[in-house]
């Protein structure tokens, strides 16, 4: 049997096949009868009645071909890439070099946008974790007039009235956020515990149930002192060892202040911005008259479907409702005197909960963030597609004879794609080892007020985001040689020395070379600019010193320290007995230490009348004990206060100079009186007055502040300060480990019940207030160090290439007698013309594109021309030094054997 | 004269064995399958022709029988059949149900009365 040569299958050619093998039956028995000698037309009837029914027949035997061409078929797809397959790891292990450095390249790029990828998805985008995420309110208040900077909060009274008469939120819920000390017991020392005093509204509003016991009810906020406690999950876990008999028993926290535990919330369950341990009824009686004291914070959830606006415009009607009918809190315009809304400023501040918690400058950074390491891409890829059409040159010939044995363009793509694909699937991999590191790094390197920092991890969206990135990757390399494969079969006659590459090839190179300068110019130029912001913000007098000291809380419990007499007394014996240890310089504490957060601001007036009106001001009221000054370094002129003063019931407060040019112009405010805005308070002595500390944040202007003292003036009665305090301790000899211990030691001795937490040194401190301006720069010196490294083996590569097949030429121009220098000046005057050429565009770009910048720089212009000129010298001199060795190697071209060939 | 014409089940695995059997011969295209039971059944057992493809297809499918296109003596493109390994092996078992089958059947038919 001689065999016929078949083509592959297809419809029409399963059609054809299955009539010639049906026909042929036909016409084969005709003739048999013919030859039995029949008549041809009794033939094809008894041929016909044999057969029985031909179109049936053939309809059925179809079907059956139809399930088989669909078996062969994909069995052939799968043997073409199982082939393909093979031979691309076959071909790849031939040239490790390039199989390996594209690999490396695209594996980085991939990695870096993974790991930047990861951090932006889940700070930025994603929804927080709430049931209805998506409709969670802030409502805050602005106070232009009296903070332009501040946001406040809003007032028990607008709880209420909001939550009753607005037509666009569905729940409104408040809360206040609080340290409360927990006594020690066997086995658990005394500790501050994050607790959150919230509206019962607030478990429906964020769509949190418990998983044991049950949530407090609206009527358990009405008593003054809360007496019901629910439990975090973790604390429950760490503290009772997750024992479900809690429920029902009280929790001590001192001697007259015990509430029943009735509820464990579930894991992972937190408020927006802050992990908390202890959730208990906030104090929300209905009946009691508003008062103007913004300070709780709010989040609504708005009804399904409803704007943003809309929202912002029903509650800012309702306000305007709910100051007329309290006139006392909001006095109206009177007598031509303003009215108080227009005083102040005072106005609702309304926005979706995840942009007000994750801040504009946040994602705005990460955004940044996630273009530099998209350039970062870019330039891999350009790499690598500089790689795969260097390696085109190369197999031309073997793309010219599978091309004259037939292979079809589709089976060219079929073979580039799998080899394309082959090497970005495994640099898929690698990305995902490398961003899962990487973002390890980032993750250390991270502000630690970073929102949602705990919720960071790479997960399945990362991988597939990574995936995704490296099959297109990977597509678009598989593509590139089919744009030059058309011509190829002519190569086949040119011989042997047919490698001259294509023109249109070496402008594609040229193209991809000046693009990664360009791009390197503008990470580059971003990166430079962050760090000079960052040089700047340290150069920042802060107004303090922080070199060796160290800080931490120290909190007594209410219950016991309910007299100003004993708190002070209790502060001056720990601060006396500290700063009588051995190696400590100084010692004292301060019930909101700088750089630590804004404090809030309390309206304090003076003795002091100008145009027949005391002068005033709205301040952080601040109390310190004796010693804090002179521990901080913070210069005081006049006096500062002293235990003899205090104890003295002068109340001596200290004030910044700021605020003395502001309440006393012209006289010298030691001497004068000072006291919080309110008829309870008696006058308080101004003793001295400190210079200027930038509490807010470095590079924030200095803050307006009021020091006060642990005692007021006698006959002052409600005078609670000190309960919590941040001790300062400066002692340079000894780390921050041993002053804990010691202090520890000391609070113990004097009261076991005293937690001492949160100690770390000061300049920690202030690294961290930096810390959002040191991460950007960190991520985006390792973009721009990638950038540049990449950018650098770009044109290195592209210069060899460009020398390499220029031997001939060059050889020529030896020969002729142009001199070594010559040679190597032509082939550096390349390069720097196509990194000249990338830092002009590099530039342009960065002038365009680095005012997105601008509000993460302090003191530094976006278009900072010595930036933009050391950025331009660095890419040039990266050039030049990637030209080097193809300029060396062109130099030492032998002309006799490169005319040879 | 018996046909093997529609579909019986038990017919139609009689005629994927005559095929089965036919093809143990060595390749043979559908025409000539059909002749050689013709001949060797003596003109006895008629298929309605048509049957036989999508019988031959079917086995086609389940990887009895490989296909091939070739020429006939009288050069002539035709398909042809030939048994594969798993047909082969399927001729075996059909071959011995077929034997239990019809030495039941004999035994029934030759048994005398009831016992």
């Amino acid at each position: 049997m001689r065999r016929v040569f078949r083509l592959p299958f297809t419809r029409d050619r399963m059609d054809d096949a299955l009539d010639d093998e049906l026909r042929f039956h036909v016409e084969e028995r005709i003739r048999d009868f013919e030859a039995q000698g029949l008549s041809r037309r009794e033939a094809e009837a008894e041929v016909g009645r044999r057969f029985g029914n031909y179109e049936q027949y053939r309809r059925q035997t179809r079907h059956i071909d139809e399930r088989i061409m669909r078996d062969q078929q994909q069995l052939e797809i799968i043997d073409t890439v199982r082939r393909e397959a093979r031979h691309a790891v076959a071909t790849l292990r031939r040239s490790p070099a390039f199989s390996v450095i594209a690999v490396v390249t695209l594996a980085l790029g991939l990695g870096a946008a993974t790991t930047i990828f990861t951090l932006l998805d889940r700070v930025v985008l994603r929804p927080l974790p709430y049931a209805n995420a998506e409709r969670l309110v802030h409502i805050g208040t602005l106070w232009p007039s009296v903070r332009p900077d501040a946001e406040f909060a809003i007032s028990r009274g607008q709880f209420f009235y909001f939550k009753q008469n607005s037509g666009t939120l569905a729940n409104l819920a408040l809360y206040d956020r609080d340290m409360t000390p927990v006594p020690g017991d066997a086995g658990h020392p005394s500790e501050r515990v994050a607790t959150v005093l919230a509206s019962a509204s607030l478990f429906e509003t964020l769509g949190i149930a418990p998983s044991l016991g049950r949530l407090f009810r609206a009527d358990e906020g009405i008593a003054r002192t809360p007496t019901v406690v629910m439990l975090s999950h973790g604390y429950w876990m760490r503290r009772f060892g997750g024992d479900p008999r809690v429920i029902g028993k009280p929790l001590v926290l001192a001697k007259d202040f015990a509430p029943e535990i009735i509820g464990v919330l579930p894991a992972g369950a937190s408020l927006p911005d802050s992990k908390v341990d202890l959730w208990m009824p906030n104090w929300l009686d209905p009946g009691a008259p508003p008062q103007n004291n913004h300070t709780h914070t709010a989040i609504g959830l708005s009804k399904p479907g409803v704007r943003i606006e809309a929202v912002d415009a029903d509650l800012k009607r309702l306000q305007a409702r709910f100051e007329q009918q309290w006139p006392n809190v909001y006095p109206p315009a009177r007598d031509g005197q303003p009215s108080w809304s227009q005083r102040t400023g005072f106005q609702l501040h309304v926005t979706w909960l995840q942009e007000q918690l994750v801040g504009d400058k946040v994602s705005r950074a990460l955004w940044i963030l996630f273009g530099a390491v998209a350039f970062v891409l870019l330039i891999a890829a350009a790499n690598v597609a500089n790689l795969f059409l260097v390696r085109i040159d190369a197999r031309r010939r073997e793309v010219a004879v599978r091309t004259a044995l037939g292979a079809s363009r589709g089976h060219l793509a079929a073979h580039f794609l799998t080899e394309s694909m082959l090497l970005a699937a495994i640099a898929a991999v690698g990305a995902v080892v490398v961003g899962y590191a990487l973002l390890h790094v980032v993750l250390v390197m991270a502000p630690q007020n970073l929102p949602r920092l705990d919720e960071i991890a790479l997960d399945g969206r990362g991988v597939m985001f990574c995936v995704s990135l490296a099959l297109l990757a990977g597509a678009l390399f598989g593509v590139i040689p089919l744009f030059s494969a058309n011509t190829d079969v002519a190569l086949l006659r040119e011989g042997g020395r047919g490698l001259t590459t294509s023109r249109a090839h070496n402008a594609v190179r040229r193209a991809l070379v000046v693009a990664q300068v360009a791009l390197a110019v503008v990470l580059f130029t971003g990166a430079a600019l962050m760090v000079k912001s960052y040089g700047r913000l340290r150069e920042v007098r802060s107004g303090f010193d922080p070199n060796g000291v160290t800080t931490m809380t120290v909190a007594l419990p209410y219950s016991s320290y309910d007299e100003p007499v004993r708190i002070t007394a209790f502060w001056k014996q720990l601060t006396e007995r500290i700063g009588a240890t051995p190696g400590v310089l100084g010692v004292g504490g301060t019930e909101s230490l700088p750089l630590m957060g804004e404090s809030g601001c309390t309206a304090v007036i003076t003795d002091y009348v100008v145009d027949g009106k005391r002068t005033g001001a709205c301040v952080p009221t601040i109390p310190v004990t004796p010693g804090y000054f002179e521990t901080m370094r913070i210069p005081v002129r006049g006096e500062p206060s002293t235990w003899s003063n205090t104890e003295s019931r002068i109340g001596p407060v200290v004030i910044s100079r700021a605020l003395a040019d502001q309440l006393f112009p012209g006289i010298d405010p030691v001497g004068q009186g000072i006291k919080i805005n309110s008829d309870d308070f008696p006058f308080f002595r101004i003793v001295g007055v400190a210079e200027d500390v930038r509490a807010n944040g470095l590079q924030k202007p200095p803050v307006n502040i009021a020091y006060f003292p642990l005692l007021a003036p006698a006959g002052m009665k409600y005078w609670t300060a000190g309960l919590g305090m941040a001790l300062v301790i400066r002692a340079p000899s000894m780390d921050a480990g041993r002053v804990v211990s010691l202090v520890r030691r000391i609070v113990a001795e004097i009261d076991p019940q005293i937690p001492v937490d949160e100690a770390q040194p000061m300049e920690l401190v202030v690294a961290k207030s930096m810390a959002q301006t040191s991460f950007t720069m960190m991520l985006l010196l390792i973009a721009a160090g990638i950038a540049l490294t990449l950018s650098g083996v770009g044109l290195y590569g592209v210069i060899s290439f460009i020398v390499s097949h220029r031997r001939t030429e060059i050889g020529v121009r030896m020969a002729l007698g142009a001199r070594v220098g010559e040679v190597t000046r032509m082939v550096l005057r390349q390069s720097l013309v196509m990194a000249f050429v990338g830092v002009v565009a590099g530039v342009l770009l960065a002038l365009a594109g680095t005012k997105v910048l601008r509000a993460l720089l302090f003191e530094v212009s976006p278009t900072d021309p010595a930036v933009l000129v050391l950025t331009s010298a660095a890419l040039l001199l990266v050039a030049g030094v990637a030209s080097l060795g193809p300029a060396r190697r062109a130099a030492r071209v032998d002309p006799v054997e490169a005319l040879r060939g | 004269m018996p046909t093997i014409t529609e579909d019986l089940d038990l017919l139609r695995g009689t005629l994927d064995l005559l095929i089965l059997r036919a093809l143990s011969w060595g390749p043979m295209h559908g025409l000539a399958v059909l002749r050689w039971i013709e001949d060797v059944s003596r003109q006895q057992l008629q298929i309605e022709e048509g049957a036989l493809y999508p019988a031959l297809h079917r086995m086609e499918e389940r990887k009895w029988l490989d296909a091939e296109w070739g020429y006939t003596d009288r050069n002539r493109k035709a398909k042809f059949y030939r048994l594969s390994p798993a047909g082969r092996r399927q001729l075996t078992a059909e071959l011995s149900k077929w034997s239990r089958y019809t030495e039941a059947v004999g035994y029934v038919l030759a048994a005398t009365g009831a016992r």
